[in-house]
């Protein structure tokens, strides 16, 4: 079932075209990652589909226009984890629970403390429920805005490069925990991703960008071709498969 | 940990703030009595206390017309003056470093209080202004004030609204009116000079009960509007795009929290002159103390905010007795050394 659909999003910053025409879709249950280069596109992109940016063009989410929709509805399907997480001085429970704002009055029911705690325990971050935000590691802090949009109990995810300042091991958890929220949950997640082996490692279907244009969309397997890469990202490098799995060696930059 | 207990914990959480607002207003209260008591008229504390509920309450008890007189008529109000001008100045701090995320931010660094002075003081030598009579300097203090704030908020709307740019905006207009000020300051006469002085001290000694009612609507419309928001407030300090995505128009709550924000700084230092000190302080105190959730956080700051103005004051009028300090210059004196010490113990890693 398509529950996302982009139908020719055109976006610019002052005169400088950033996106053109991008056109997708994103089934349930799937995980798609954006790839391409600096500066190709991919948060622009991302922004533009929770409706944070304004883009020419259309976003229908399960047939409904986006554009059509208010703030508070939006909220309601579309969850966005930033790149770059503030540090405020909450506890984490109280981070986690601002994903209920799209639901909550003014006081705290027992259903939103119970929605919060649940994910806390599926993340595995209970322990340090009552930290601050600004004590936890990079990788702690990650699965605290993940947990954040989780509770907020959407369709979607929109995740801006969520592994990019975590070692393997954490880049390696966070991403099977977004494959396994997608096929338990049904979620469609989309995740902006520098590393290629990881994306084709844990994503269903990969976006490539490039100067804001779409350059091909479709499983890891058929996407990712030495000359694929060549041509996105201007290296000479060897695909090569391992268990149904395309991973890439890089030989050098082509000149 | 399961989710009974991470609920308990939260919920023992949220006693331990409300007890520490309770406390608050305890002090308060105790503060009231004791500062009501300070002067030369040899009032008991008890007096003191009997006198105001005799005030409230007519027939409850039997005061002396002199306890009567001193405390409604020359003291209370100055105290009351000091609680709301401090809950105000606080409570605006808090939303303005909330929606900003900056530590800095405060009704003197964004250029809202030099641009009081800056109207006081072409009020008094000048004698041009807004309004005319009495309420000359007052009237172009409040305006200049809101009009600081326009331009702060026009230059970074203009730009895109980054934090980083209503803070620079605000420190280049703080420069700019203080250059005006200082200008109308080397023309004018030894006595506008010593009156511009003085006004910039930022002093209690001018509270009135029609100045408490002003300030006290405006307060009493302000904080239960910005309470009844305090989750959105809470959002927009994760950042203006997290807030976007859980449904807030930022733009708009922006200008209207900044809006407010001044208009409540305004309305105070008009009053009182420019109390810079406690509009960037309080808010950090209570943080440390209750986190971030404004629900208790504003509040919280207010009630500092409020003990540590009466305190002050109350200590500015007794150490010189019967010479009266400056309040302005007493928050900095008291007020800088406890928050360095409490950075120092701290840490300043969060804020």
């Amino acid at each position: 079932m398509v529950r996302l659909r982009a139908e020719n999003l055109r976006f610019s910053y002052n005169d400088k075209l950033v996106l053109r025409d991008v056109s997708f879709s994103l089934e349930s249950g799937e995980v798609l990652g954006l790839v391409g280069p600096n500066g190709s596109g991919k948060t622009t992109l991302i922004k533009c589909l929770s409706q944070i940016l304004k883009p020419e063009g259309s976003v229908f989410l399960e047939e409904y226009d986006l554009k059509k929709m208010k703030r508070q509805e939006i909220a309601k399907k579309i969850a966005y984890v930033p790149q770059y997480s503030s540090k405020g001085s909450s506890t984490v429970f109280e981070t986690i629970l601002m994903g209920r704002r799209p639901y909550l009055t003014w006081s705290v029911s027992q259903e939103d403390e119970e929605r919060v705690a649940e994910t806390m325990t599926l993340l595995g971050i209970e322990e340090f429920a009552f930290r601050q935000v600004s004590e936890l590691s990079g990788g702690e802090r990650q699965r605290v805005m993940i947990a954040r949009a989780l509770v907020q109990e959407t369709g979607v995810i929109l995740l801006d490069e969520p592994t990019s300042s975590l070692d393997l091991h954490h880049q390696m958890g966070v991403m099977s925990l977004v494959m396994r929220l997608a096929e338990e949950r049904g979620l469609s997640v989309i995740v902006s991703i520098h590393d290629l082996n990881l994306a084709a490692r844990y994503c269903h279907r990969l976006l490539v960008l490039r100067e804001g244009s779409v350059m091909g969309c479709g499983s890891p397997v058929n996407l990712l071709t030495s000359e694929m890469v060549q041509e996105v990202y201007g290296i000479e490098a060897l695909v090569k498969t391992e268990a149904g799995i395309p991973y890439i060696v890089p030989v050098k930059p082509v000149e | 940990m399961d989710t009974g207990e991470l609920r308990q914990r939260y919920a023992g959480i949220r006693r331990r703030r409300i007890l520490f607002l309770l406390s608050l207003v305890g002090i308060l209260i105790l503060l009231t009595g004791i500062s009501v008591t300070l002067g030369s008229a040899g009032l008991s504390v008890g007096e003191s206390y009997l006198a105001i509920i005799a005030g409230i309450f007519p027939g409850t008890f039997e005061v002396s017309d002199l306890a009567e007189t001193i405390v409604w008529d020359y003291r209370l109000h100055r105290v009351v003056f000091a609680v709301l001008a401090g809950f105000g100045l606080a409570a605006a701090g808090t939303v303005m470093q909330g929606i900003l995320r900056n530590p800095l931010a405060s009704p003197f660094t964004l250029g809202i209080a030099s641009a009081a002075s800056c109207g006081a003081a072409i009020a008094i030598v000048l004698g041009a202004g807004f309004a005319g009579g009495e309420y000359l300097v007052v009237g172009n203090a409040f305006l200049f004030a809101l009009l600081a704030a326009c331009v702060i908020y026009g230059m970074s709307r203009y730009h895109g609204m980054s934090s980083e740019t209503m803070i620079l905006a605000g420190i280049a207009l703080m420069y700019l009116f203080s250059a005006v000020t200082s200008l109308l300051q080397y023309f004018g006469t030894a006595n506008q000079v010593q009156e511009v002085v003085f006004w910039m001290f930022g002093s209690m000694g001018r509270s009135s009960w029609l100045k408490v009612a002003i300030v006290g609507t405006v307060l009493a419309i302000a904080v239960p509007y910005l309470m009844l928001r305090a989750w959105d407030l809470n959002a927009l300090a994760e950042g203006d795009e997290v807030a976007a995505s859980l449904g807030i128009p930022v733009e708009r709550s922006m200008a209207i929290f900044m809006l407010i924000a001044s208009l409540v700084t305004a309305v105070v230092i008009c009053f009182c002159g420019t109390i810079g000190f406690i509009g960037l302080v309080a808010p950090h105190i209570t943080r440390m103390i209750t986190g971030g959730d404004h629900r208790i956080l504003l509040p919280a700051s207010g009630l500092v905010g409020a003990v540590l103005l009466l305190g002050a004051d109350s200590l500015a009028r007794t150490v010189l007795a019967p010479t009266v300090i400056p309040v302005g210059i007493m928050t900095a004196f008291i007020g800088v050394p406890f928050f360095i010490y409490l950075f120092m113990r701290r840490g300043s890693s969060r804020w």
